[in-house]
């Protein structure tokens, strides 16, 4: 549980990608050698990958005579309690996924996505179109409309995976399957019921950092996108 | 000939609900009474979705614009409850479930949802001379309140293609009640076709919508201050109407066109905009009937991107103020309608979002043309009386 108090820390990629955008601000020019930026990212990136899956079973090695005793303790301890901490450890887990999963899209979002350019100065929409023809002069334009980048759709989709998996719970209902549940449940709930105070707090902890972590990548990919938009408020 | 009373059972109900299976119910209600057909609505405390368990209005009988309104206690929800207990209470209805056999996750959703044990007790004991129309069908109170009563159920379900349509109550639901009302072919069509039943058990009523609302475009634009190309959407702003993926494509058109738009929302549920979005979405959060048709009159485009609909309101209201408008193909519904209208255009992906937006901005003359002609559908289909007329025979018999 313990390292199930350490999420991503996004920090670090974070910073990185204000830098290069930072960068993109203040250079107009149409050339900008970031390949060492970019480096810096996807090694953060490879970072956060490394250290995304939070382990509950980390292996007990003990030498000593005493050591081994303590360590049999250990691991008994730890079978009583895997059907509690496996649960939270794996909701976190998928969070940190859907994190990750962010992380890479808005990086390869933001390299996939053209500069923006410049209106053309004429519509593409033609002098003739009417009520008759509207539909085939529609449906001519948006074959010629390039798609909207996959990676671009794959953050919409994805704010909705963070979102589910945001909140890590440290009580859910305790499964019947056979009869012999009902004892195993009543064990269960007397385990939760002495450990909460210990427990709960570090969910909680979890939580507020994970909405934390929610509301910062949201505001990144507005700031990111942001950049892109006309600077003149209206027409 | 039936003289029965005409009882709409709808969880949530009033002049200040929100909703458009309620607004149906109560514009219904108002249409039929004014037709002289007796009715009576049986209702929950609870308002609406927003807050669907929270009481808002007082316990008891009470009138609404000269209908009898009856209220039950709305129940607070168990949380992680798997089984909706509060049905132990009547043996039809755990028969009848025994029966159905419903898997698991369909009693979980159902447990979730807001009821009221007094109000299916109601239906069960007060049956005569009563024939219940419950709208819509998925809450507690239309599935096992139509159980508790097939012989007299009738129902305004509401319904499109959305997992609720799938449970095993729902098909039991709506095999047996008498007759079922729907609001558009396509979904009379998908009724049909999910639940194999006769055609001719699902009367096309339709909807209607207040035809009185001039909306004042220049007075709306002028008091929120609002300036350039605007965009409008009323309802909710959530995933179940594809608020997300309309925010998502709307940047997109900004940022390749390089154009500053207004997205315009209304409605009553929350919504909280990052600085970054308040740059281009305004929301006026849930306004009067004038405001919100002064809201349609000033639009560029309504835009629609909900594939879940049974009708759309807005739809007709958008069109009753002229204005064209921008659906989903994705929704036989609103692409049904637009297409039979010629009130707008429909996109599938982005690049038809982005080039209809392209063809409504750039010519408003067929941007006119297209909201008069959906103006002339709504004045051809939405009259409040033609559709009590036509709910009238489906649940009365009467011509």
């Amino acid at each position: 549980m313990t390292q199930s108090a350490q999420p991503i820390d996004v920090a670090a990629v974070v910073d990185a990608l204000h830098a290069r955008i930072a960068q993109h601000a203040s250079t107009n020019a149409a050339h900008t050698d970031t390949s060492a930026e970019l480096y810096d990212v996807y090694d953060a990136l490879h970072e956060m990958e490394l250290t995304r899956v939070i382990s509950a079973h980390l292996p007990i090695v003990n030498t000593t005579v005493g050591g081994r005793v303590i360590g049999l303790l250990q691991k008994v301890t730890r079978r009583l309690l895997r059907w509690y901490i496996n649960p939270i450890v794996e909701q976190q887990n998928m969070y940190n996924d859907a994190v990750m999963r962010t992380m890479r899209e808005i990086v390869a979002a933001y390299e996939a996505n053209p500069r923006p350019q410049p209106p053309a100065s004429t519509s593409p929409v033609p002098d003739t179109v009417d009520s008759h023809n509207v539909h085939t002069i529609h449906a001519t334009l948006a074959d010629n409309e390039p798609p909207i980048s996959a990676h671009t759709t794959a953050l919409l989709a994805l704010e909705t995976v963070r979102a589910t998996h945001q909140t890590v719970h440290a009580h859910w209902p305790l499964p019947v399957h056979q009869p012999l549940d009902h004892v195993a449940n009543g064990i269960h709930k007397l385990q939760r019921m002495l450990l909460r105070w210990y427990i709960n707090p570090i969910v909680e902890q979890i939580n507020a950092h994970n909405r934390a972590t929610q509301r910062a990548i949201q505001l990144l990919i507005h700031y990111i996108t942001a950049k892109r938009l006309p600077a003149k408020r209206h027409e | 000939m039936s003289s029965d009373i005409v009882t709409i059972v709808s969880t949530w109900y009033g002049a200040e609900t929100a909703g458009g299976a309620e607004h149906a119910a109560r514009q219904l209600a108002l249409a039929l009474s004014a037709r002289g057909v007796p009715v009576e609505v049986w209702s929950t405390t609870a308002r609406d979705l927003v807050a669907p368990t929270t009481a808002y209005y007082p316990e008891g009988t009470s009138w609404d614009a000269g209908i009898k309104v009856v209220r039950y206690a709305v129940e607070a929800l168990a949380p992680d409850a798997q089984f909706p207990h509060y049905v132990n209470q009547f043996d039809t209805l755990m028969r009848i479930i025994r029966e159905c056999a419903p898997s698991a996750q369909e009693l979980r959703t159902v447990a979730r949802l807001a009821y009221s044990s007094d109000l299916l007790r109601a239906i069960a004991q007060h049956q005569a001379g009563r024939r219940f129309l419950f709208v819509p069908y998925p809450l507690p109170s239309s599935v096992f309140g139509s159980m508790l009563a097939p012989t007299r159920s009738y129902l305004l379900p509401c319904m499109h293609d959305e997992p609720y349509a799938y449970h095993a109550l729902t098909r039991w639901q709506m095999r047996n009640a008498r007759t079922i009302l729907a609001n558009s072919a396509s979904e009379r069509d998908f009724i049909v076709s999910q639940y194999d039943i006769p055609a001719e058990r699902v009367a096309l009523t339709r909807l209607g919508i207040e035809l009185g609302v001039t909306g004042d475009g220049a007075r709306f634009r002028h008091h929120y201050d609002i300036h350039g190309t605007m965009l409008f959407f009323a309802g909710r702003r959530d995933a179940s109407k594809n608020m997300p993926l309309l925010m998502l494509y709307v940047q997109e058109y900004m940022i390749r066109r390089q154009r500053m738009l207004t997205l315009v929302l209304s409605g009553r549920d929350p919504l909280t905009l990052s600085r970054y979005q308040q740059r281009f979405i305004r929301d006026i959060g849930f306004v009067d009937e004038q405001t919100k048709a002064d809201a349609f009159a000033a639009c560029d485009v309504f835009v629609h991107a909900g594939t879940q609909e049974s009708f759309a309101f807005v739809l007709m209201e958008a069109w009753l103020q002229q204005r064209p408008v921008l659906v989903n193909a994705e929704c036989a519904v609103t692409t049904a309608a637009t297409h039979e209208s010629g009130g707008g255009l429909s996109f599938r992906d982005f690049p038809s979002f982005a080039t209809a937006l392209d063809i409504l901005l750039a010519t408003p003359t067929l941007a006119t043309h297209m909201g008069v002609a959906g103006r002339a559908y709504v004045l051809a289909n939405c009259q409040w009386q033609d559709v009590a007329a036509r709910a009238d025979v489906a649940i009365r018999g009467n011509a």
